[in-house]
């Protein structure tokens, strides 16, 4: 269909959208199994009562119920009853890679870099902006975040990931904030992929060390730059561990995120 | 204007006659808090606290007084019975719950951050902020949170989070009054809310004001077109406006 392709024709276009058709209680699943896949909900949590998650996520209780019951189809979640019953995260083995492999396995090169942009654009701002409004009292939380680090604080989210946070609230912005951490359980949870390799984790700790001295230099064209090069390196990993994998295959069964399945050869 | 000195009257008095009330009132509140752990034996578990404790932020959150975005009881480690960590915080204007899913999680999520440990260590009220509040108002905020103490123990902190565009809307025009380029600085040296339309709130204008008793103290930016600022502490809070001088 031919459109007027003019951009507030194509502004005024993305606010009309389709809002797709998928329906509530879809929503309310996607947005668990994203939790999961972004290592925010670990096994063995206890999730929201139906009311509370209802309530929380601005939706019905019938509809939370009935997200609830195809997660329990799914195998994601369990439900127990009594005194200290509730509705609990279970991973098979304990681990969500295979559920990031799949969702790695079904994005192309073109894709993946694009969201990798997005994502640098976002972080690499924020600490631009960071370098030029960090205190004292700052950098110290920042360091106390990178030597807190190794094993076992890392369980729910990586050294690296929790630095990035800091760091994106330290732009003062409350818009930009919110953007990273919505883009955070998107690509940084295939970035958690790359940081279950120790040589590529400990590499990037490192990195964020330096990224640390340029905050702390108020250096904010340094910071931004360092970022960028933590992203890119990201991205390497991640396309470097596609081709390890052999050519990707489309496993349509398997894509448990909303992602489309697209073809990656 | 001012003289390096406190801003003792006038638009400067009502600056810190604002903050000081808020603080009080917590204060007060925090005192309720502390009775809910002084009337029983032994420490009260999660469940019972927030039965407790939820009608007291209910009353707290609907004060005509000022918008409030959240408030609630933050345990200290250990302080309930069976959990080591707790946090009973409603917030927005249906007062939603916030919800922390693990004993873990919370525990991470508080313990270091500086509206918690701050009064803990000195037991004294404080005002955090303004920052980015990634774990509860997902805003720009400012936090007030004051000791909360039973039988002589810190059991943990009372607080509220107040929007820095509430602080904006309430108090631009008294800045204004003050002086055209007045600033309200927090303890740190940075911008809450600002006359100056170059000053955005969390900008560093000056630092170490705090350990200084000089008449004026140099800028942090080069390029305002001034170099220097008279401050003027408000009374004995970690707050100060500042005037380029």
């Amino acid at each position: 269909m031919p459109r007027d392709s003019s951009p507030y024709q194509r502004q005024l276009s993305s606010v009309f959208a389709s809002l797709g058709d998928e329906g509530r209680a879809k929503r309310v699943e996607d947005r668990i199994v994203s939790g999961i896949a972004a290592g925010i909900l670990l096994d063995g949590d206890r999730l929201p009562s139906e009311s509370e998650l209802a309530s929380s996520l601005g939706v019905a209780t019938m509809t939370a119920r009935e997200a609830l019951v195809s997660l329990r189809a799914r195998g994601l979640v369990k439900t127990t009853r009594g005194r200290d019953g509730g509705t609990f995260i279970t991973l098979p083995q304990g681990d969500r890679t295979s559920i990031l492999r799949d969702r790695l396995s079904a994005m192309s090169r073109v894709e993946l870099r694009d969201l990798a942009i997005h994502y640098a654009a976002i972080a690499s701002t924020a600490a631009e902006l960071a370098a030029g409004a960090a205190d004292e009292h700052d950098v110290v939380i920042l360091r106390q975040i990178l030597d807190n680090s190794p094993e076992g604080n890392g369980a729910r989210g990586s050294v690296v990931g929790d630095f990035l946070l800091e760091l994106a609230a330290l732009s003062q912005s409350a818009r930009l904030t919110r953007e990273h951490v919505r883009l955070h359980t998107d690509f940084g949870s295939l970035l958690a992929l790359a940081h279950a390799d120790p040589e590529f984790d400990s590499r990037m700790i490192e990195l964020c060390g330096a990224i640390l001295d340029a905050i702390s230099a108020m250096d904010p064209a340094r910071a931004r730059k360092l970022v960028g090069d933590y992203v890119r390196e990201g991205v390497v990993w991640l396309i470097a561990d596609q081709a390890r994998a052999g050519i990707p295959a489309v496993k349509p069964e398997k894509t448990k995120l909303e992602r489309p399945v697209r073809r990656t050869s | 204007m001012n003289q390096g000195k406190t801003t003792g009257n006038g638009a400067g008095a009502d600056v810190s006659y604002f903050f000081e009330s808020l603080l009080q009132d917590l204060h007060e509140w925090a005192g309720r808090m502390s009775r809910v752990f002084e009337s029983r034996e032994g420490a009260p578990g999660p469940q019972e606290l927030d039965a407790q404790i939820h009608p007291l932020v209910d009353e707290f959150l609907d004060r005509k007084a000022l918008p409030l975005v959240g408030a609630g009881f933050v345990a200290a480690k250990d302080a309930l019975a069976g959990t080591p960590w707790h946090m009973a915080w409603w917030q927005g204007s249906t007062k939603e719950r916030l919800l922390m899913l693990t004993v873990e999680s919370a525990g991470e999520t508080y313990s270091r951050r500086e509206w918690f440990t701050v009064p803990l260590e000195t037991g004294e009220g404080h005002i955090t902020g303004p920052y980015v509040d990634f774990l509860c108002t997902d805003e720009y905020t400012l936090t007030l949170t004051v000791p909360v103490t039973a039988n002589g123990t810190i059991v943990g902190v009372a607080g509220a989070d107040v929007l820095v565009e509430t602080i904006e809307l309430l108090l631009m025009d008294r800045l204004k009054d003050i002086d055209p380029r007045a600033t309200l600085l927090n303890g740190s040296g940075r911008v809450i809310v600002s006359a100056d339309p170059q000053l955005a709130a969390g900008a560093l204008l000056v630092r170490g004001w705090q350990g200084s008793d000089a008449a004026s103290l140099p800028v942090a930016d080069k390029d305002l077109g001034f170099d220097k600022v008279a401050v003027g502490r408000c009374g004995t809070l970690p707050l100060a406006i500042a005037v380029p001088a």
